[in-house]
């Protein structure tokens, strides 16, 4: 759980993040009212049909429509990035109190549904927190959901051995309604993101 | 658990610090605050650790491996030009005089291939090779990847290793936070 950056590098590198995705409707500056950087309603979750990680229907914005959702795409044969970010939103929600924690949910959306079946993500986020919820789908609708998010995903041609894949490591929340809220950059601290959660779900009550 | 794993990693650190070469133009290393994340997915999982050379000469670490897993590589976590994060393979890892060579999240780390069963608490030998220095062994502990593996209770700052206090070491004490 060691991290490489310090709190104010991690700062910057959100910024670095948002100025490397492209063109991105993001807004994050000097002027977010978070620790993250403020996408209001930059991307909206789109109704893409997954199966969570106890086999059921998962359809991403209705089944999420309700309850602030952070949604970060990986895939769990990823050693680093991945776990490490699982754990920190982990410790994040368990920084919330009861009342916020009821009203917040964290979606893994697995880059790599070849290898990733319902029982391994039900089994890999069983190790952070058995109410996070993973979802797959096939790879077509995977990309499709990355873009729409704008989360970057490449894997490589050949998928027969050990690979990798590369994924953006940002974390995104949206609000009950779907609509994109704050997005946290890889690394950013448990406390900053819980505190963007209080701020984020105090707004609305 | 605190007090053993302080143990090990002094008697480690003590180990090492004989092995390694001592002379004024040679490098010497050092490695400590070892750890390995209990396999998630039992293809892969990470290790960490740091690696100081305070010797007089510049070593390479040429690889990396352990009877806990099938093959051991070394890797960079990067960040991409298109935005996405991957990881890159390194072949060598320079470790110049008197420099410290940090394995953490986000950027070095090793990667153990298909590894052993292995429960928080544990600790696996990595054999550490150098090219000037050789072997160097270090006893890794086993960590819950929530931290249930012994930094909850300070584990990581009673190594006696001046370089760990790290301000975002704060954040290393969630553990009583989960509830």
């Amino acid at each position: 759980m060691r991290r490489k950056m310090c709190a104010a590098a991690g700062a910057a590198a959100a910024v670095a993040l948002l100025a490397g995705c492209g063109g991105q409707a993001a807004t994050g500056d000097g002027d977010s009212p978070y620790n993250g950087s403020e996408i209001e309603g930059a991307f909206t979750l789109p109704s893409t049909e997954f199966t969570d990680n106890k086999g059921e229907p998962y359809e991403l914005k209705a089944d999420s429509a309700g309850t602030y959702t952070a949604v970060f795409i990986g895939f769990t044969n990823c050693p680093d990035i991945c776990p490490t970010t699982m754990a920190d939103m982990s410790q994040a929600a368990g920084m919330l109190d009861e009342a916020e924690r009821d009203q917040f949910r964290t979606v893994f959306i697995t880059a790599d549904p070849e290898r990733d079946d319902p029982e391994l993500l039900d089994m890999w986020l069983g190790s952070f927190d058995p109410s996070f919820v993973g979802l797959t789908t096939d790879l077509e609708k995977t990309d499709a959901t990355a873009e729409e998010l704008g989360i970057s995903v490449s894997r490589p041609e050949d998928r027969s051995g050990d690979y990798q894949v590369d994924h953006g490591g940002q974390t995104l929340l949206f609000d009950p309604e779907g609509d994109s809220k704050v997005m946290w950059s890889y690394g950013t601290e448990p406390e900053k993101i819980a505190e963007d959660l209080e701020t984020v779900i105090g707004e609305d009550a | 658990m605190g007090a053993r794993g302080t143990a090990v990693a002094a008697s480690a650190l003590g180990a090492l610090a004989l092995a390694a070469g001592c002379g004024p133009q040679e490098p010497r290393i050092e490695a400590a605050d070892a750890t390995v994340r209990v396999p998630l997915n039992p293809d892969v999982t990470s290790a960490y650790l740091v690696i100081e050379n305070t010797g007089g000469a510049d070593d390479t670490l040429t690889g990396v491996e352990t009877e806990a897993a099938d093959e051991v590589q070394m890797h960079e976590s990067v960040e991409k030009d298109d935005g996405t994060t991957g990881m890159e393979e390194r072949a060598e890892i320079p470790v110049k005089a008197g420099e410290t060579v940090e394995f953490a999240s986000g950027g070095l780390h090793l990667m153990l291939m298909d590894p052993e069963e292995l429960d928080a608490g544990e600790t696996v030998p990595l054999e550490l090779h150098f090219a000037e220095s050789g072997t160097v062994e270090v006893q890794a502990e086993v960590e819950d990847v929530m931290g249930e593996g012994g930094q909850d209770d300070g584990g990581m700052d009673d190594t006696g290793h001046q370089d760990m206090d790290h301000e975002d070491m704060g954040d290393m004490d969630h553990g009583d936070m989960q509830h």
